[in-house]
């Protein structure tokens, strides 16, 4: 099953609204919009014909401006969510995106659907900073609980001291 | 120690008292010297049959087949760190491998090591064992209390289960040749396992044969009490596959986590010695003492001293082959869960013990011999 | 009983159910005056047993474990955010860290996932020499993990007879590419070198000696009474819940799904290759417990040494390296792709965005181990805590990639 012929099949179950098409140079991609995230999800991991029951992985990326050459906006900034499912009947693998805006990085959690996805979110929030709406524990998991900021994020900057350990230190090689 | 009174008394002119009184502290002296010997061989014969069952050489380096390995250890051991954690209980803490070890050490006085060799022959030998024994679990409790590590509290709460339960079939298994030859004393019995057919023991010839012989092969009960006795003797010890105490993999070293240097040496010290004489005891009461094959025996007694030595040799041999064994299912069986090895205590152990007593009991009512009579 | 837990049956105890204390539906304790508490311990971060630095805060009513939470992130080391900052070329010996008792599958899988998005052409030769590495560390991993898995319930000898073997492929391997843990050798392209001469004969000479060795340390631990009644029964995994939890591997494969990557898509050459994918059937306890697991691991080794044979019989002459991999330094092509491979402990999956640059923008690590470990805050209560260090142990986890 193509990523082509599982959308046409969720446009066919009626739930194409906002559904497109990543092409995309590699692997497309079926970008879902914020607002359907769950119900689509649901309807995958549900539906006989689809059956995506292995939740492989939840990437967050923050995603800059991207500009061409002359300076017009190709890409807003902003937060991509993919989300890799695997069906084990169908020996499928699909990759579906939301894109989240830059200024409200906050989406559904799908680990109702999932429990999978309940790490991978705590990560995605740990290190990108992502917000999952529902999601039963969301808390770092990899970073110390009382770490600042999001590491993952393009903009990040790298703390001068964590707690009483001071991180400006010079490494041991030659720098410019 | 007997003939050491007899032997100050009648030499030396001392009194009765006196002599009493340098005998014993020779004697225990002895035994000290002994366990500490003792211990190191049993780390070396350890290691090195270990190191057999997993393909690989052993200490090798200090002295011949790294034979001083266990002394280098010993006095590295000694000269480590004293730790007593900050918020452990200070007095159990220091107090209780003390306890441990004296449960361990005490019962050394009863072992029979040869006909004269022993320190005191007491009547009530395997009674007097098994209950002196029992002391070292309140040491490994206290140990376990008292290091204020979580870990450790574990490793004794199961200790305590495991040792408190085994002690039953442990007894009742010790109580089958007790039934057989009328006597709790060690002595007694390894001179019932020798006894020649008229039963004059001080008369015999040099080599005879005696129709009773090792008590493990007298009869098919006597030989699950050994079983049952020797299994049951493996938890005793907390020696696989009932280490859960000191289980290392799960409770990092159990209730002797948060013990170093030379308090922890003593916790080793009691582990070898609890090994020596559960051994000692299966090896008088079962495998005949110093009987050098089941139905021939041989009267030491006549050759003097050497005749003596030579009957130590031989009850050490039996006793170091069965802690040989110990050390072998040690590095072969797995760890079994706790619940595990209170079912197969309760559950298996001891109805088996009762049966077998319940038979041996019939056996001697009737006077059913397994081996008929012999001379 | 809104808290109470109720354990699984066992070989040797049937479910029962725990009122916990708090519960107000629990009767007083009137003929005792112990008031009982629960305990919470740590298990790690310095711990025999937990295969790492990995933490489980672990709350016990006596024996019995109530709740387990696993703390994870003490062997963090910024994989992703180096993955953007360093080259393609220059990544992979990190890729070598994260699952470092299987480093080769890990080198593998990020080469193929950036020879894809650069439309790389790898010469045959090479990967044939890249299948007889990757499988070779399989055997390797999976050593690793049934000698420690025996170590973790008490049994010491075999440990060493596992590693006796895992010495001899270490040993291999270092001859063609001079490490013993971290290769890097398979590299973007290729592979880092050729076979040298006797190399072959040599892994001959050790297939045919493993073989036998595998049956005696079946011998020793696999039939074991004592470590069946350990590892049968317990931590009971339902195919429902592994495919709920994202659990891929030995661990889905021995709750009864015959779900191998290397068959599903294959990737390499495996499609040319004659190999069985064993799964749990339950034959000592339920399917799903840690001894099918732990056999299948047993039984994946077997396999592993078979289509290790067909690739040295198979394997033409040829070039170890693709021609036009030096570019990659300097620009690649865009696109975005995931490719999952198997990895001795499940799927291993990396996702690269590339924008051209010669580095990713984007390198995520979908590690196995950290999608098998989220399954412990389920399993782990009901069971005692001995059957926790076993369930852990089954679940054969490298911190280094579930922490990257």
């Amino acid at each position: 099953m193509t990523t082509q012929e599982i959308k046409q099949a969720l446009e066919k179950d009626g739930l194409g609204a906002g559904l497109s098409l990543f092409e995309g140079p590699k692997d497309p991609a079926i970008v879902v919009p914020r607002e359907q995230l769950v119900k689509v999800a649901r309807h995958l991991r549900d539906a006989r014909h689809l059956a995506f029951d292995l939740l492989i992985m939840v990437t967050g990326t923050h995603m800059i401006e991207k500009r061409d050459a002359k300076g017009v906006v190709v890409r807003e900034p902003g937060f991509e969510l993919i989300y890799h499912v695997r069906s084990v009947k169908n020996r499928a693998l699909l990759a579906f995106k939301v894109k989240l805006p830059i200024g409200d990085p906050t989406v559904d959690s799908v680990s109702a659907i999932w429990p999978a996805a309940d790490w991978h979110e705590r990560e995605t929030f740990d290190l990108v900073g992502i917000t999952f709406k529902g999601h039963p524990d969301l808390r770092r998991i990899l970073l110390p609980d009382d770490w600042e900021g999001h590491p993952l994020r393009k903009d990040y900057a790298y703390p001068k001291a964590y707690r009483d350990i001071n991180l400006e230190v010079d490494p041991p090689w030659p720098t410019p | 120690m007997d003939a050491l009174v007899s032997l100050f008394r009648d030499s030396w002119h001392w009194a009765a008292g006196t002599s009493f009184g340098v005998a014993l502290v020779i004697s225990v002296l002895f035994i000290v010297a002994f366990i500490s010997v003792w211990a190191m061989f049993g780390v070396w014969l350890e290691r090195k049959a270990s190191a057999d069952f997993q393909v690989r050489l052993g200490p090798m380096e200090v002295g011949p087949h790294g034979l001083l390995q266990s002394l280098a250890d010993g006095l590295k051991l000694a000269f480590k760190e004293d730790l007593v954690p900050k918020d452990a209980d200070r007095f159990l803490f220091v107090f209780a491998p003390a306890v441990a070890f004296c449960g361990a050490f005490a019962a050394f006085v009863a072992i029979p090591f040869s006909p004269a060799f022993n320190v005191v022959d007491v009547d009530l030998g395997v009674f007097f064992v098994i209950a002196i024994t029992a002391i070292g679990v309140i040491g490994v409790l206290m140990a376990g209390w008292s290091s204020n590590n979580k870990w450790s509290l574990y490793g004794a709460m199961r200790e305590a289960a495991q040792l408190v339960s085994y002690e039953i079939p442990s007894a009742l298994a010790l109580m089958i040749p007790v039934l057989v030859t009328g006597s709790l004393g060690l002595r007694s019995i390894v001179e019932f396992q020798c006894m020649p057919s008229d039963g004059d023991l001080k008369a015999a010839s040099l080599v005879y044969l005696s129709p009773n012989g090792w008590l493990a092969l007298y009869s098919p009960w006597t030989l699950v009490a050994f079983i049952v006795y020797y299994v049951a003797s493996l938890a005793e010890c907390k020696r696989a596959p009932f280490d859960l105490p000191e289980a290392e993999s799960e409770l990092v070293a159990g209730f002797h986590t948060e013990y170093s240097g030379l308090r922890f040496s003593f916790f080793f010290l009691e582990e070898y010695g609890m090994m020596f004489v559960v051994s000692a005891v299966a090896t008088a009461v079962f495998l005949g003492g110093w009987q050098p094959l089941p139905w021939l025996s041989i009267n030491f007694a006549t050759l003097g001293f050497v005749g003596h030595l030579l009957a130590v040799g031989v009850f050490l041999a039996k006793t170091i082959f069965l802690v040989w064994v110990q050390i072998w299912m040690r590095w072969t069986l797995p760890r079994l869960r706790v619940d595990q090895v209170m079912v197969m205590g309760y559950k298996y152990l001891i109805p088996i013990t009762l049966v077998a007593l319940t038979m041996m009991a019939c056996y001697v009512a009737y006077g059913i011999r397994y081996v008929p009579g012999i001379g | 009983m809104a808290d109470a837990v109720t354990t699984a049956p066992s070989s040797s105890s049937p479910a029962r159910t725990f009122i916990l204390p708090g519960d107000p539906l629990r009767p007083p304790d009137t003929h005792v005056d112990v008031r009982t508490q629960e305990l919470q311990i740590n298990m790690g971060p310095q711990h025999p047993s937990t295969h790492g630095v990995l933490r489980v805060a672990i709350w016990v009513d006596g024996e019995i474990v109530t709740r387990a939470d696993p703390d994870i992130g003490y062997l963090h080391r910024c994989a992703e955010k180096i993955g953007e900052s360093v080259t393609n070329i220059q990544y992979v010996p990190y890729t070598d860290r994260y699952d470092y008792l299987a480093a080769m599958n890990n080198n593998l899988g990020y080469c193929l996932a950036v020879e894809r998005i650069a439309e790389v052409e790898v010469p045959e030769r090479a990967q044939y020499i890249r299948t007889i590495a990757v499988e070779l560390n399989r055997i390797a991993s999976h050593l690793m993990a049934v000698g420690t898995y025996g170590l973790d319930v008490g049994a010491f000898t075999p440990f060493f007879y596992a590693f006796r073997e895992r010495e001899e492929i270490l040993r291999i391997l270092e001859w063609i590419c001079g490490a013993r843990l971290t290769y890097n050798f398979i590299r973007i392209g290729g592979v880092m070198r050729d076979a040298p001469e006797g190399w072959i004969p040599d892994i001959l000479k050790f297939l045919d000696l493993f073989e036998s060795r595998l049956d005696e340390f079946n011998d020793l631990l696999t039939h074991n009474h004592i470590f069946v009644q350990r590892t049968a029964n317990v931590g009971v995994i339902t195919l429902e819940d592994a495919l709920a939890y994202g659990i891929t591997g030995p661990m889905l494969r021995g709750s009864g799904l015959r779900y191998d990557l290397r068959r599903e898509a294959p990737y390499l050459l495996y499609d040319r290759f004659e190999f069985d994918v064993p799964i749990g059937t339950g034959i000592k306890g339920q399917v799903g417990d840690c001894w099918d697991r732990y056999w299948v691991r047993i039984l994946e080794m077997r396999e592993s040494a078979r289509i290790v044979r067909q690739a040295i019989t198979q394997m033409p002459a040829g070039e170890i390296m693709a021609k036009n991999v030096r570019h990659l330094a300097f620009k690649s092509k865009p696109g975005e792709g995931y490719l999952g491979t198997e990895n001795p402990r499940g799927e291993l999956g990396y996702y690269l965005i590339s924008e051209g640059q010669p580095n990713s923008y984007r390198s995520r690590i979908r590690a196995p181990s950290f999608c098998n470990l989220s399954i412990l805050g389920k399993l782990l209560p009901g069971t005692m805590l001995a059957d926790a260090v076993a369930i852990i142990g089954s679940t054969d986890i490298v911190l280094g990639e579930v922490d990257r």
